[in-house]
C-alpha cells in the first residue's frame, strides 16, 4: 500500500503513519474504532486545505466513523465578530471537503459528550488534545493525540500507529499528586488541570491524583475541564484520578510497577496562583467567556440558573461558546432566547480561541477577558488579551457589573 | 555553565527525517504553533517568550517540549510553504502532534539526546542533526 497500489492517498496515510510512528517508538499499526479530526483554516492555512482537497480527490474516504473537532468559524456570526470573508470561504472549501471524506461534521471538542461515549478498553484515533485526556482518562479507552492529518490518516487507513496509550505499560502512573483542599466547580478543576500540566509538561508521563478526604467526586463537566487544562499546558494525555477514574480503584492499581518520577502535593495557595492574573480589581471587563471547551446543556443550565434575573453589563460581552447540538436544544427549550434577553450570546461550532482570535479583538475593540477556563486563558494571552481565571460565580458578576471586582 | 567542558555531539536520540545542517535558534520553554507564533508572520509572539519578536525560519528550532493542542501537527506545513518553517526541530522530548507535523511537513524531527540538549545548545550555534542515527554534531 505504501507504493501506492491502493492508491496516492492510502500510500500518503500509511507513510505518514510510518514516519510518525517510527519517530515515536511504535513497530506496528492497529485497528481503530473511530477518529476525532481536528482540521480548522487557522491553523491549516492554504497548505493544509489544499492538501486535504488533494486527498479527497485522489478518492480518500473515511472507513471508520470520523467526527471533526471545533472549526474555525461559526458560520451564522462570524462576520458580526471581524472574522474575515477569506477565512470564512476557507472553511466553506474545507467542510466540503471533509464532507466528500465522509466525516460526521459535529464540530465540536466534546464528541465524548454529545456525540457517543468512548468504552472501555477500545481504540481510538483522536485528535482533540482535551478529549484524548478525557477518553484515556475518564472513559479508560486508549488514544494517542492524533492531530489533524494524523487523524485523516487514521480515518483512510483504520489504523493507528501502536505505541505509548495504547499499551497498558505506559498508562501506569508515573506521578502522585496529592490535592489537600477542596475542589468546588470547574474553574477549579480546570486550574489543578493547568498546574498539573505545568508541573509534569510531557506527553509520556501520568499523573495520579489523591484527592482530599471528603472530596465529591467530580463531574463529567469537572472531568472536562481538568482534561482540557492537563492537555492545554502540559501535553498530558492520560490520567488517574484514585477511587474516581477507571484503572485506579487504588493507588497501587494506578502505578503498578512503574517507577515514580515525583511526589506533588497540591495546596490552595498554589491554585490560587492560576487565579492571579493579568487583570486587577477595577479593571472594566470587555469579554466573559465561557469556552474551552465547549459546553454541555448542563453547564448551559447552570450558566442561566446563576445569572438569575441579572443581565449582562452595556459594554461587556457574555459569551458561551456551545456545538450545533447544544444550541439546537437551547433554542428547543427557551434558554437561548432567555441568554439572549439577559445580553448574552452564543459561538456556535467553534471555540473562542479557534475563530480568529486576534480579528475578534479587534472588530470588538476588546482587550480584557475573564473565563472560568484555564486553557482559554493560556491561549489568549498570546493573541493580546488580558486574561483572568475566575470561578463562574464571579465570571458572571463581572459580566452584570462590567467589572472585575 | 562549563563551555570547556561542553561535548561535540549530543547523541542516543530518536527521530525521522533526512539529516539537515543550519544555526540553531533555542528555547528553553514548550511550544504550540497557536499559543506562540503570529500565524501571519510565524514569529514569536508570546509575551514573555524567550524567543519574543523572532522568527525560527530556516534555523534548526531546539525546544523543550511541545505543549497540548493539536495546531503544530498542521501549522508546520503551512509554514514551510510561505517560507518560516524550521528547517528541523530538536526537542528534549516530542510528543505525537509535533511529530505528525514534521512528518506531514517533511521536517526532520529528533529528541531524547544525550547529554541534555538545552545545557549545552546554543542559539548561533552552527550544527547538524541527524535523526537516523540520532545525533546532533556541532560543525
Amino acid at each position: 500500500m505504501v507504493n501506492g497500489e491502493a492508491g496516492a492517498a492510502m500510500a500518503w496515510a500509511i507513510q505518514q503513519q510510518m514516519a510518525a510512528g517510527q519517530a515515536l517508538g511504535a513497530t506496528r499499526l492497529r485497528p481503530i474504532r473511530s477518529v476525532h479530526a481536528g482540521a480548522e483554516i487557522g491553523t491549516m492555512g492554504d497548505a493544509g486545505l489544499e492538501h486535504v482537497e488533494w486527498l479527497v480527490e485522489q478518492g480518500a474516504r473515511s472507513c471508520v466513523p470520523t467526527s471533526t473537532a471545533a472549526c474555525s468559524v461559526d458560520f451564522a456570526r462570524a462576520a458580526g465578530y471581524g472574522v474575515s470573508l477569506r477565512q470564512i470561504e476557507r472553511e466553506q472549501r474545507l467542510h466540503r471537503a471533509l464532507a466528500r471524506f465522509g466525516v460526521i461534521d459535529v464540530s465540536t471538542c466534546i464528541n465524548y459528550q454529545t456525540l457517543t461515549p468512548p468504552r472501555f478498553g477500545e481504540h481510538l484515533a483522536w485528535g482533540d488534545t482535551g478529549a484524548v485526556a478525557f477518553a484515556n482518562g475518564v472513559a479508560g479507552a486508549r488514544s494517542n493525540y492524533e492531530g489533524g492529518p494524523a487523524a485523516l490518516a487514521a480515518a483512510i487507513t483504520g489504523l493507528a500507529p501502536d505505541y505509548g496509550y495504547h499499551q497498558a505499560e505506559a498508562r501506569l502512573a508515573s506521578d502522585v499528586v496529592e490535592v489537600s483542599c477542596r475542589l468546588e466547580g470547574t474553574a477549579d478543576w480546570s486550574a489543578l488541570g493547568a498546574w498539573m500540566g505545568t508541573q509534569l509538561a510531557d506527553y509520556w508521563r501520568v499523573p495520579a491524583i489523591v484527592l482530599n478526604d471528603g472530596q465529591a467526586a467530580p463531574s463529567v463537566d469537572e472531568l472536562k475541564h481538568f482534561a482540557a487544562a492537563a492537555a492545554s499546558f502540559g501535553s498530558i494525555a492520560m490520567f488517574h484520578i484514585v477511587g474516581v477514574t477507571p484503572e485506579a480503584a487504588t493507588l497501587d492499581a494506578a502505578c503498578g510497577h512503574r517507577r515514580r518520577q515525583a511526589h506533588h502535593t497540591v495546596t490552595r495557595s498554589t491554585l490560587g496562583g492560576l487565579f492571579s492574573h493579568s487583570l486587577a480589581v477595577g479593571d472594566k471587563i470587555d469579554l466573559v467567556v465561557f469556552s474551552a471547551p465547549q459546553l454541555s446543556l448542563g453547564e448551559v443550565q447552570m450558566v442561566l440558573a446563576r445569572l438569575g434575573e441579572r443581565s449582562v453589563a452595556p459594554g461587556t460581552r457574555l459569551i458561551l461558546t456551545v456545538n450545533a447540538q447544544v444550541e439546537a436544544e437551547m433554542r428547543r427549550l427557551g434558554w437561548l432566547e432567555r441568554l439572549e434577553q439577559a445580553g448574552g450570546g452564543l459561538l456556535t461550532g467553534t471555540c473562542f480561541y479557534v475563530m480568529a482570535p486576534r480579528d475578534v479583538r479587534r472588530h470588538l475593540g476588546a482587550t480584557t477577558l475573564l473565563t472560568p477556563s484555564a486553557k482559554l486563558v493560556n491561549i489568549l494571552s498570546g493573541a493580546g488579551y488580558r486574561t483572568g481565571l475566575a470561578t463562574l460565580d464571579a465570571c458572571l458578576d463581572a459580566a452584570v457589573s462590567g467589572y472585575f471586582a | 555553565m562549563n563551555h570547556l567542558a561542553s561535548p561535540r555531539l549530543l547523541s542516543g536520540g530518536r527521530g525521522v527525517g533526512a539529516a539537515v545542517e543550519g544555526i540553531a535558534i533555542v528555547s528553553h520553554q514548550g511550544f504550540n504553533a497557536r499559543y506562540d507564533l503570529d500565524p501571519e508572520h510565524g514569529t514569536f509572539c508570546r509575551p514573555g517568550h524567550d524567543l519574543e519578536g523572532q522568527s525560527f525560519a530556516n534555523r534548526i528550532y531546539c525546544f523543550r517540549t511541545p505543549k497540548g493542542g493539536i495546531a503544530t501537527s498542521w501549522a508546520l506545513l503551512d509554514l514551510k510553504r510561505r517560507g518560516l518553517a524550521p528547517l528541523g526541530l530538536v526537542c528534549v522530548r516530542m510528543n505525537p502532534i509535533v511529530a505528525q507535523g514534521a512528518a506531514l511537513a517533511g521536517l526532520p524531527i529528533l529528541d531524547g539526546l544525550e547529554p541534555d540538549l538545552l545545557e549545552h545548545v546554543r542559539t548561533g550555534d552552527a550544527i547538524r542533526i541527524d535523526p537516523v542515527q540520532g545525533t546532533l554534531a556541532w560543525l
